[in-house]
């Protein structure tokens, strides 16, 4: 096994998907949608840097276009200076993404294998048990937030 | 560092590993403990299904390379080191990357 035939082994379908994931994800941006939403939350009174807003948009938005676009799409509209809310944003964008099959790519990964070995995932019977430990994950993260500051 | 998009907000936002690392290590082992009985609770007594067997497609799998698996131990070690200094991750990554190329 030579380091050339590893570099084969490589999911390379997957990472053409990243990259198209990331031009979609930049046409989104150019087109202001993620701006106007933010302005949005504004003038309903919500700041999308304050830890309880960003953790639900993160939270909703990870389940709508999955986690990794979900946050290259916050990044560009929070506050950089704010290490804390970033290091919240990592930890639940990563919790968000085992609500929903859809809310992580790594999901999708997953259930490819699983089909692989014949077993079946479907929507539902990874919710049932996705919203449960999100819930959990994700309220563990926010108590942290709030402890540590 | 661990996925996607913690590599893109550790990037943009400029973030030190070792902080990022100090910070979040509590709330994922907390949220690790919590999950583990979570799953524990709700598959009780469901874990030995029997219907499935898993391994048939083990041949598909390669065989177990000493030499190659060292080669990764090493280097993903050293890049986690890395990590932890002040040189900046992509040059480390691309290096350790070089490296194996």
């Amino acid at each position: 096994m030579t380091t050339r035939s590893i570099l084969g082994l490589v999911d390379w379908h997957l990472i053409t998907l990243f990259c198209a994931l990331f031009i979609v994800v930049q046409g989104v941006v150019k087109y202001g949608i993620p701006q106007s939403g933010v302005q949005f939350l504004g003038t309903l009174g919500y700041d999308i840097n304050h830890p309880l807003v960003l953790s639900s948009v993160t939270l909703f938005l990870s389940n709508v276009v999955s986690n990794v676009p979900a946050v290259m799409l916050l990044l560009k509209n929070i506050d950089l200076e704010q290490t804390k809310n970033l290091y919240l944003l990592a930890l639940v964008s990563t919790y968000a993404g085992n609500l929903f099959i859809i809310g992580s790519i790594a999901n999708l990964i997953m259930i490819e294998q699983a089909r692989s070995h014949n077993i079946s995932v479907s929507f539902w019977s990874h919710a049932r048990v996705g919203i449960p430990v999100t819930v959990a994950s994700i309220l563990v993260a926010l108590g942290w937030a709030f402890l540590a500051g | 560092m661990g996925n996607p998009q913690n590599m893109l907000i550790g990037q943009v936002g400029g973030l030190h590993f070792r902080e990022f690392v100090l910070w979040c290590l509590p709330p994922t082992i907390i949220s690790l403990v919590v999950l583990y009985f979570i799953i524990l609770i709700m598959y009780r007594g469901k874990w030995r299904d029997g219907s499935i067997v898993l391994g048939e497609n083990a041949e598909g799998w390669p065989k177990y390379d000493s030499h190659q698996s060292a080669k990764a131990l090493v280097l993903s070690t050293v890049l986690i080191v890395l990590f932890f200094t002040g040189i900046p991750r992509e040059v480390s990554a691309l290096t350790v990357a070089g490296i194996i190329l």
